[in-house]
């Protein structure tokens, strides 16, 4: 128990050092920037109370915001996502696939089922806070766009990461 | 009662919900407010002294072309101060009389230590605040032109609302009819931005200058800001819509300069007299 808190603490300082010092910085024709630090939220328990799971999305969106100067934005979509999140597992993940307890660690979750549960999630973040952060109707395509192509490069990122993430005792 | 109670209890996680995004909204809105000393950015301590380390590190690895771009600078200045010197039509009542008439506008430059494009609305950090005499509303501008306008100061850090910023409207002129616009971003490319509110019996072409008008009290006059590139001309309206290349390349920029305007003041008192919305 004492070992998972110390990898999701691990985990989540790494992917938020990541995102402020390197994916904030590609910035490739003044588009792209993908929001990797979301990996951390996606791979939070999946058994975790509803409130915990939004408060510490909350927290996390909040300290991408104060260092990238953007107010509440990501606070605003990682809560959103964190909301959804619950809906959405139990959607993905057939029930049949955990047990009572509901100790299921992410990682033991087939890709193909990961890859519909993180893109959804991942595009979902990206929309809202691209909605947010204009609030313009003429930028509609803009705000497309970026979601698109900052969601592809964030699923794809993410995706990547799940194979990276500490792997011993991976049961599949 | 007690069934209320216990349907308020079922919402409980929704109330949360509220709650959170409404903290975030609240957080969001007194970010953008021009001017208001917003205690989570990137000014504060913690987050300044952490792009302080990385921006060590960046600085380091940019060594060569920033010392390329300074010699170049050096360059340049260095000419046309040759040029000043030489000018002997020039006396000595001419140079005082021109600085007691005109604003005189003092330069300090500072290292810029965090910046973004990519966001609908972008802010740079700059590594000198309050003690070395920065202030909010000066003027930064690079070495290609106008950067931006500074939002708030820390004793040590500064931040400066880019002109990639929704809220950075630039008042600007075309250099060869100097008649006045607007410089607005819309989002996307960060090379380009909008040039807006020129009437169209002007004279324009492509690659004609666009540099800061002598109505701002920020920009010192003839700063450049960008080149035409675009020139559209909307059926039945009286403004041309014009695309401009920026003259500053926000992903190459290192070294700025705050500019003040020791008479800012003194006019912006007297123009709040007049009690019109700025």
């Amino acid at each position: 128990m004492l070992n998972e808190l110390l990898k999701h603490t691990f985990r989540w300082i790494l992917l938020v050092l990541l995102q402020l010092t390197i994916f904030n910085n590609i910035q490739f024709l003044g588009i792209l920037n993908p929001f990797v630090y979301l990996f951390v939220i996606l791979m939070f328990p999946l058994g975790m109370p509803r409130g915990a799971l939004m408060l510490l999305a909350f927290a996390t969106g909040l300290t991408i915001d104060v260092f990238s100067n953007t107010g509440g934005l990501h606070a605003a979509a990682c809560t959103f996502i964190a909301f959804v999140r619950p809906y959405w597992v139990k959607i993905t993940i057939p029930r049949s696939n955990y047990d009572e307890l509901q100790n299921i660690r992410i990682k033991d979750i087939e890709f193909g089922q990961f890859l519909t549960y993180a893109s959804v999630l991942v595009f979902t973040h990206h929309l809202f806070l691209y909605i947010t952060e204009s609030l313009e109707w003429s930028e509609t395509l803009l705000i497309l766009g970026k979601t698109f192509t900052n969601g592809l490069i964030t699923t794809a990122i993410v995706i990547a990461f799940r194979y990276f993430d500490f792997n011993q005792s991976r049961s599949s | 009662m007690s069934t209320i109670i216990k349907f308020l209890y079922k919402l409980r996680l929704v109330f949360l919900f509220l709650l959170l995004e409404t903290a975030a909204v609240v957080l969001t809105v007194s970010n953008s407010a021009y001017h208001q000393a917003a205690f989570f950015n990137s000014s504060n301590r913690v987050s300044g002294g952490f792009y302080q380390q990385i921006a060590e590190v960046r600085y380091f690895l940019k060594l060569r072309s920033v010392n390329d771009s300074l010699a170049n600078e050096n360059a340049q200045l260095r000419e046309q101060l040759s040029a000043v010197l030489s000018d002997s039509s020039k006396s000595d009542w001419q140079i005082a009389d021109s600085t007691v008439r005109t604003a005189s506008y003092t330069y300090k430059s500072a290292r810029v230590i965090n910046n973004t494009t990519s966001f609908r609305n972008n802010f740079l950090t700059l590594s000198k605040g309050a003690s070395d005499g920065i202030k909010p509303r000066m003027a930064v501008i690079g070495q290609h032109g106008v950067v931006g306008i500074v939002k708030d100061v820390s004793p040590n850090f500064s931040t400066v609302i880019s002109l990639l910023n929704k809220n950075a409207r630039i008042s600007a002129k075309h250099l060869k009819s100097a008649t006045t616009g607007t410089v607005v971003w819309e989002g996307g490319n960060y090379r380009m931005a909008r040039l807006i509110e020129i009437p169209v019996h002007v004279d324009l072409k492509k690659g004609d200058s666009i540099v800061t008008s002598p109505y701002s009290n920020i920009f010192p006059e003839n700063v450049f800001i960008g080149k035409i590139v675009k020139v559209n001309k909307p059926e039945g309206s009286s403004t041309y819509d014009i695309t401009i290349r920026l003259g500053t390349d926000y992903r190459r920029l290192s070294f700025v300069q705050v500019v003040e305007n020791s008479l800012q003041t003194e006019r912006d008192s007297l123009e709040s007299r007049l009690n019109y919305a700025e």
